[in-house]
């Protein structure tokens, strides 16, 4: 089970409903949907009736959640809500002004309840003021309830309350034209919920008993809910949603409302197990738990948060992700898009990039040139390579001589060869002459010799000349005259 | 006339790999062949753009390599014979020897051989005999060099008394020339 599966966990009359959605791309499947016994303190006091036990994480035969996420909602008899209009804010200024309104308006110590809200959309214009959403549960009960869930094997990451799984139901998973300010009633055999919708928030969800033979009785309740709640000529609808088929309460709702009451269509991202689509039955029965799995998933961050593992903060990047990856098929076609695009970039420069390359000059111009500079080159290269740097050789060897060395002779021969004659007084300074010659990297094969040590140290050495072409000069032609 | 589901199946199957056929011969195999094309066009050209800019950079670089010689030595390329070559050339040592006091004692021009990597060129040796200063042997060495047809310093001799005094000098430079002179001179 991946991260995208959840549960939604609702208790109510003693019933513990349990739905298991799982999100695939778009697609939401209801995978699992499961009805047992509440244990025994998640139920308020003076509960109807006791279903068959469901099988809890505890219980052999147990369900395990494998890491999925568990939200559920304390039951409406221990939340109070309160829906004001408040000056528009956001953030932290707006909790304290929630915060001092609730402290004004509760009976018991604000140290003695959690609680949360929830800012209708468009609240964080400065310009006007915003309805505001406030629901409170004693910490007393949240902690029972928490506890008695734990028991059960759920560990709640969301526990929120029934007007919000009502609100996640309505915006995730009706079909597109469920707006503010209808009413939705979800029609059980047993039990109606009656979920009033103001701004965009589930200012109210209560439930009605009809009585078999008076559904009168029952649908003038529905219209005191409904009073209650919106001011004359706001209403515009009442959506039904019942499991049975050929159920006469909704024309005898629309008769004592005098208001058109609509049948509930599913939106189509919401499936059963496998794909097939809800039905009605299961809607009615599991509907709100449904809807706050449906919280879970998409409202994480802006629920009402009455306990529960603070959510992890995701960062924007991977919301960027997850909004992107959300949408296969969008991804793929502007994949898709983008790959036409490159290959019609790439085909197009290539086209374009040879029909100036078909008009650009070709290198006949430059190689004619080349042609015309040839003697000029030629003759350059021929300097380079026998050029003797006379200069430079004289001058490596006037910096290799040092006193008591005189040099009394040097001559450079058409060999390129080098030999130095000279006088030295140290016989050592020779060597070292030479050893300078060597180490200047102008000559090789330096060869010192000591031609007449007894008559005042005379020497000659003689060496190669390093990096110059050696040309092969004809024999000396004859002598043409002198001048 | 109705047709059986395995039938309908066939036909599908039949209708898809035929149209499957078609694109690949239809679209896909042309298309190919004409980006290979494009290619193949494009490399050509490429190749013949890249030869275009490296024979430029060529060019540029030698033009300026041969105007960078050409002021230190003057025209690259001999453009006399022998005769006027070694007048011109003699003339210039001359006038050289004079610039830096170096008292000529004999300038002797060879007879030309011929240039063994072009034969349209020839080469003769002038030898040159002289007394001067140490320092202005080296100044009129390289008043050598600055002479238009002088290839190399190809021997050179300095002799003195290392006390300082005038030493003396024969340096044999090699002069490059045309080729086709007479026989007589290069029998001489």
């Amino acid at each position: 089970m991946s991260e995208s599966t959840v549960i939604g966990v609702q208790v109510s009359g003693g019933v513990l409903r349990r739905a298991e959605l799982v999100r695939r791309g778009e697609r939401i499947e209801v995978v699992r949907l499961e009805a047992g016994a509440a244990p025994a303190s998640t139920a308020p006091p003076a509960v109807g009736r006791i279903a068959p036990g469901l099988p809890t994480a505890a219980e052999p035969g147990g369900t395990s959640l494998n890491g999925a996420r568990v939200a559920a909602a304390l039951p409406a008899t221990d939340v109070m809500t309160r829906c004001w209009p408040l000056p528009a804010a956001a953030g932290a200024r707006l909790r304290q002004l929630v915060a001092n309104r609730l402290e004004a308006d509760l009976p018991v110590p604000m140290e003695t309840v959690v609680w949360g809200y929830r800012q209708a959309a468009g609240g964080q214009d400065r310009a006007a003021q915003a309805m505001v959403l406030a629901q409170v549960a004693r910490s007393e009960r949240v902690d029972q309830f928490l506890s008695s869930l734990s028991t059960a094997g759920l560990a709640v990451h969301l526990l929120t309350t029934e007007a919000e799984g009502f609100a996640g139901l309505c915006r995730h998973a009706l079909a597109p034209g469920f707006e503010s300010g209808d009413v939705l009633i979800l029609a059980g055999p047993d039990e109606w919920l009656v979920g009033a919708f103001v701004g965009g928030l589930a200012v109210s969800a209560r439930r009605v008993r009809p009585i078999a033979g008076r559904l009168e009785s029952a649908c003038r309740e529905c219209r005191q809910i409904i009073a209650a709640q919106f001011q004359k000529d706001t209403l515009r609808s009442i959506r039904w949603c019942s499991a049975a088929a050929d159920d006469p309460a909704p024309a005898m709702l629309a008769d004592v409302c005098a208001l058109p009451v609509e049948p509930l269509s599913v939106s189509s991202r919401l499936t059963g197990p496998g794909g097939a689509p809800l039905t009605a039955a299961e809607l009615v029965e599991f509907g709100p738990a449904i809807g706050l799995a449906l919280t879970e998933m998409f409202d994480r961050d802006a629920a009402i948060r009455l306990a529960g593992a603070e959510p992890t903060a995701k960062t924007e990047s991977r919301k960027a992700i997850e909004s992107v990856l959300a949408r296969p098929w969008t991804c793929a076609t502007v994949a898709g898009a983008m790959l036409l695009a490159a290959v019609g970039i790439h085909l197009g420069s290539l086209t374009w990039e040879l029909a100036r390359m078909k008009n650009a000059p070709g290198s006949t111009v430059a190689l004619a040139a080349l042609d015309q500079l040839q003697p000029d080159i030629a003759a350059m290269n021929r300097l380079k390579t026998y050029r003797i740097d006379v200069e430079g050789i004289c001058g490596a060897v006037v910096k290799a001589v040092k006193d008591p060395v005189t040099l009394t002779g040097l001559q450079l021969s058409r060999e390129h060869r080098l030999t130095l004659k000279g006088k030295s007084s140290d016989p050592r300074a020779v060597f070292t002459l030479a050893d300078d010659l060597r180490a200047s990297g102008r000559f090789k094969d330096v060869n010192p010799e000591r031609a007449s040590p007894a008559q005042g140290g005379d020497f000659t050495i003689t060496a190669e000349l390093v990096g110059v072409e050696k040309f092969s000069t004809p024999a000396w032609g004859g002598m043409r005259g002198g001048r | 006339m109705t047709l059986s589901p395995r039938d309908r199946r066939a036909l599908i199957l039949g209708g898809a790999a035929l149209g499957l056929i078609g694109l690949y011969f239809g679209v896909l195999e042309p298309a190919g062949g004409w980006y290979a094309r494009l290619r193949r066009q494009h490399a050509a050209q490429a190749d013949r753009i890249r030869e275009a800019v490296n024979a430029a950079r060529r060019l540029a670089s030698f033009q300026d390599q041969i105007q960078e010689w050409q002021e230190r030595t003057g025209p690259l390329v001999p453009r006399r014979g022998y005769s006027e070559q070694i007048t011109a050339v003699g003339g210039r040592i001359i006038a050289a020897a004079g610039e830096n006091q170096v008292q000529l004692q004999g300038a002797t021009p060879t007879a030309p051989t011929p240039w063994p990597d072009d034969r349209r060129l020839e080469q003769a040796l002038i030898h040159v005999d002289g007394q001067a200063e140490w320092e202005n042997v080296f100044k009129f060495i390289a008043a050598l060099y600055r002479i238009e047809g002088i290839l190399s310093v190809e021997q050179l001799e300095l002799t003195g008394e290392g006390k300082g005094g005038p030493i003396k000098l024969r340096v044999s430079v090699s002069v490059l020339m045309t080729a086709g002179q007479p026989e007589e001179i290069r029998r001489s």
